[in-house]
């Protein structure tokens, strides 16, 4: 019977421990146990044997550590590993099932590590292409403490195998992976990418991990895997032992199988007792099929947000439509002032940040990527990928760590026939517009009917009613005085009749109105009341700020209206924060606010200034004499790096207040710099500094960020007429991939002089590579880079 | 056996002179308002550090070409003299977890000044963890200063084979890159000679005495 028939019917038992017994048979210490597969087969064999003969269903080849990173004749080892567990299956009377094994590559993906996400797709591709598919009934990723790097896997065994797909991952003693997933976050990232079965395995005895596995129960819908450790080890005599033994270990997952856990095993210090006595004391159990789920669910790489209980804020400040800063930030491939708007947004209390990148003059594809990539690193909101086309759409779900949400589909055939194969592969929760081939309806019957057929449609390709959030479109109530009942109405009847979560971008409402925020509050607060899920918003829109949160506490959804409160006192500071600056204090103001750092005043300070003073003046009077002083005193060592980049972050805002006004564009003295950090060096918060200082400075900077090629740099260089390109590297290690930079850029670009540090940079090192200058800290950086541009304007 | 130690937040104290040390401060005051941001930092590392460790204790055995530590037989000068006459020593890496990573990269990106911050908190904080678990793993021995690859000259590349046999990916989510960062990146790996029995164990590993005893006498950071 084919497995995935068997597990619908009984309950499956893995085997036991592997490393602990080949120990006992003579591993040593750092010899890998893969090898043992061509060495030993026999033994590796026997092992397997004991476990079948002690009652396990399902034996895992011996080939958790094999992959390309390890072994360079890796097909060898995992067609070995597969023939030692056919031998070892053969003259049983019931059947039998070889899982091929595949643990972690032991590297941390980009963007905190330096492997692609691509990369390790490909890599496991590699393992599960050496494997004969028709000799094995299944593909287990185990011990993944990594959502990013199992989604890899679980991707790579779909794309390269029919076979079933089962995953374990290691939670710990809090109750979530090493790299901060919940069990709901990998409900739902592992069910949207629609694997078999899935539950944990490693790092907690059986008492530890029934808490995890009865977590993860209240939110899968899947059969669920538990392979517990024998507890934690000690070293007794020189032996490894450890502190449960098979009878403890069985009786606790004797409570686990009652509380309905329908794939059970060990892991590390289990033997083929600890399975024998859990089959033994199980068996009899009654089989109970897992309980569907039907929350709508979308995940970040830590955790869920559920949408259909408490409304949900979609933040929609990344999306250049109307933001004439955000098509700058696009067009120069600003990345961080989209990270800023996605940090803002997050501190603002939006639980999902939408991400549009579409502008026709740029490479959509490369920059959502980008976007998508850089987010993840510093922010753990789940993300909306919002794009019209098709493929920046998969490119972006593809590199996603966690459950999208997806905007958006519609109820033309053509729409749903590219979307829906997407989100079945990769998982999502996608938005459906309420608007067809015949435009959008002018009724609420008539916006419902498309919401069903859309619905009936997705569920021909797997994609279940809770993976689908209706948006019933709206309309500006200034050209159709119907358009807000339309909509509102539509809400309800979805609501009632079809039990489908809702979303609207909130605003359409407004447009060609004056005070459009009033209109958008109040619409807000009434959509809600109707029975609205989501909205995509300006969260920076107070008024619709206000009425989110009184309309919870209102309801009944904020208890104690804590909520509401701590918005309530939050806003009146910051209003009292950015009032005008007290009377005494002028004059001088701008200077002092930078000096002490004061980013608030600063900025109020240049507003007030620009009243009666001309931009220029105030940059060249007041922002550079405060900045050079804080520099002075910095080189002086009378000032600290915390101090010079505090000053600089309130120059930044003194900057703006100004730029506001005079609508310039990049930097102000029209000199372009280069920075990067080299090839194979991760560290970047040197390079921040200095760029964060040559913008004050007025350079114009092109940050291309940390581990970047040296071809990247050279490119830019000649796109860009770049004349002078600062280096950084951390380590001895990176510094060849500086020289390599150095080298190519002399051939390239032979204009373009070359600025190195970093912190294992000397001027000795910066000779022996090639540069032509080397700076010890930011301020020096500086100080070159305003030498080296006035000099090229002598000559 | 390799072991996992762990600790919680409370029970690690992250020295905040050692972090204005790592700034530059030398014994010039910080200011209020870094002070402020110092409180500030400390409060959101805690919140989500996670203070992990495995090591294993080893046998020395001193050979003619180098020093045998089981895994691999250890050719350096720097090495051997630090563990000249010690018959044990302990092997160990210890890391703050990969959401530190997260929270530097966020403030480096658009709060430069608190990423500094943050940056030179965190390393003081690997520092006191490193200190707390050489307390509990060597309690009662007396033991030689930590001792790192990429110290003197051992190269920095013994690390790959230390962390391998460590198993600190699965132990701890601790991992090298192609160029030898370790990722999380607030971690540390090293071996600690173990004399022997200790009535003063505490002495060894104490900070000042770690500078004496190191030959990089143009480090910004050595204490006089």
């Amino acid at each position: 019977m084919d497995i995935r028939e068997k597990m619908k019917k009984s309950i499956l038992y893995f085997d036991g421990g592997m490393g602990t017994l080949l120990q006992q048979k003579g591993l040593q210490p750092g010899e890998l146990p893969e090898n043992w597969n061509i060495e030993h087969p026999e033994l590796i064999t026997e092992i397997h044997r004991s476990y079948l003969l002690a009652g396990c269903d399902i034996i895992k080849t011996n080939t958790f550590g094999a992959n390309p990173f390890k072994f360079s004749n890796l097909a060898e080892i995992v067609a070995c590993a597969i023939k030692n567990a056919q031998k070892a299956i053969q003259g049983f009377s019931e059947q039998k099932y070889i899982a091929l094994d595949i643990g972690p590559l032991g590297k941390m993906l980009k963007p905190l590590g330096d492997l692609h996400f691509e990369e390790a797709v490909a890599a496991f591709a590699q393992i599960i292409k050496a494997a004969d598919q028709e000799a094995i009934d299944l593909i287990l990723i185990e011990t993944m403490n990594d959502a990013y790097e199992t989604k890899a896997a679980v991707l790579a065994a779909k794309e390269n195998s029919n076979l079933p797909v089962f995953v374990t991952n290691v939670y710990d003693e809090s109750g979530k992976l090493m790299t901060g997933a919940t069990p709901a976050a990998m409900a739902a990232l592992l069910e949207g990418l629609r694997v078999d079965a899935y539950g944990m395995n490693c790092s907690l005895g059986p008492r530890q991990m029934k808490v995890v596995a009865e977590e993860m129960l209240q939110y899968s819908s899947l059969p669920l895997i538990v392979s517990p450790n024998a507890g934690l080890p000690r070293s007794e005599s020189g032996e490894t032992v450890y502190e449960i033994d098979a009878e403890e270990f069985s009786e606790v997952m004797k409570e686990m199988v009652a509380a309905g856990a329908m794939i059970v095993g060990g892991c590390c210090g289990t033997n083929p007792e600890y399975i024998r006595k859990t089959v033994a004391k199980t068996k009899q159990y009654p089989y109970m099929a897992p309980q569907k789920k039907k929350d709508t669910v979308v995940s970040s790489y830590t955790h869920t947000v559920t949408i259909g209980q408490i409304p949900v804020l979609i933040g929609e400040r990344i999306n250049p439509t109307g933001k004439s800063k955000m098509k700058t930030a696009l067009r120069e491939n600003n990345i961080n002032y989209i990270l800023e708007e996605g940090i803002t947004q997050q501190e603002k209390g939006v639980q999902i940040l939408d991400v549009n990148v579409g502008l026709p003059e740029i490479d959509e594809v490369k920059m959502m990527q980008k976007a998508i990539y850089e987010l993840q690193a510093v922010l753990d909101l789940p993300l909306q990928i919002d794009t019209a086309s098709p493929l920046v759409m998969e490119k972006a779900m593809r590199l996603y760590n966690g459950k999208p949400l997806v905007n958006s589909v519609n109820g033309k055939e053509e729409s749903m026939e590219t979307v829906f194969p997407l989100v079945a592969k990769y998982g999502g929760v996608i938005i459906a517009l309420t608007l067809d081939e015949k435009g959008i309806p002018q009724s609420a019957a008539g916006r419902l009917e498309i919401a069903e057929k859309i619905i009936q449609r997705a569920a021909e390709y797997g994609i279940e009613k809770k993976d689908i959030i209706v948006d019933p479109l709206a309309m500006t109530v200034s050209a159709d005085s119907n358009s807000a009942n339309i909509t509102l109405d539509t809400i309800c009847l979805l609501k009632e009749k079809l039990e489908v979560a809702t979303s609207l971008g909130v605003s359409n409402i407004s447009f060609g109105l004056p005070n459009r925020e009033d209109i958008n509050a109040t619409f807000f607060a009434m959509a809600l009341q109707n029975g609205l899920d989501c909205a995509i918003m300006n969260p920076y829109a107070l008024g619709m700020l206000k009425a989110y949160y009184s309309y919870l506490a209102l309801r009944g959804m904020d208890a104690n209206c804590e909520q509401y409160i701590a918005f309530a006192t939050k806003y009146n500071t910051k209003e009292l924060l950015s009032g005008p600056i007290e009377e005494q204090e002028k004059g001088d103001a701008l200077e002092r606010a930078i000096e002490k750092g004061l980013k608030e005043k600063a900025y109020a300070a240049a507003q007030e200034l620009l009243q009666t003073k001309q931009p220029l003046e105030i940059i060249n009077g007041h922002i550079i004499p405060a900045l050079d002083k804080v520099g002075k005193g910095f080189e002086a060592k009378t000032m600290f790096l915390p101090q010079l980049l505090m000053s600089a972050e309130a120059a930044k805002e003194a900057f703006d207040a100004v730029k506001e006004q005079i609508a310039t564009q990049g930097g102000q003295n029209g000199q372009k710099i280069i920075l990067a950090t080299v090839k194979g060096d991760i560290h970047d918060i040197g390079k921040n500094i200095v760029k964060v200082l040559l913008e004050n400075y007025g350079f114009t900077v092109f940050d291309l960020g940390r581990d970047v090629e040296p071809a990247e740099i050279c490119r830019c260089a000649i796109e860009n007429e770049i004349h002078l390109v600062g280096l950084s590297a951390l380590m001895t290690t990176t510094v060849p991939f500086m020289e390599e930079t150095i080298k190519l850029l002399r051939q390239t670009c032979p204009q373009a002089k070359v600025v190195v540090g970093g912190a294992v940079l000397t001027q000795e090192y910066a000779d022996m590579i090639g540069a032509d200058q080397y700076a010890k800290d930011a301020m020096e950086t500086v100080r070159y880079a305003e030498q080296f541009f006035a000099n090229a304007k002598m000559d | 056996m390799i072991s996992v130690l762990k600790a919680s937040a409370n029970q690690v104290t992250i020295s905040q002179t050692e972090a204005l040390r790592y700034m530059g401060y030398g014994k010039q005051k910080a200011d209020k308002a870094v002070l402020h941001l110092l409180d500030d930092c400390t409060q959101e590392l805690e919140n989500i550090v996670s203070y992990r460790c495995c090591y294993t204790k080893i046998p020395l055995l001193w050979q003619e070409d180098g020093l045998d530590i089981g895994f691999a037989c250890v050719k350096s000068k720097s090495l051997q003299k630090n563990l000249c006459g010690c018959h044990e020593a302990f092997l160990f890496a210890a890391t703050l977890g990969i959401e530190v990573d997260r929270l530097l990269t966020r403030y480096a990106q658009v709060q430069p000044a608190k990423g500094v911050v943050m940056d030179a908190l965190a390393s003081a904080a690997i520092e006191s963890w490193c200190d707390l678990l050489t307390e509990q793993i060597g309690a009662g021995l007396a033991l030689r200063p930590r001792f790192s690859a990429g110290y003197g000259d051992l190269s920095i590349s013994w690390q790959k084979e230390l962390l391998a046999f460590l198993d600190s990916n699965r132990k701890i989510g601790l991992s090298l890159t192609a160029s030898h960062f370790m990722v999380p990146t607030k971690s540390v790996s090293a071996i600690i000679g173990i004399e022997g029995e200790s009535k003063t164990a505490k002495e060894a590993g104490s900070r000042e005495n770690r500078c004496s005893k190191c030959g990089k006498l143009e480090c910004r950071y050595r204490r006089m």
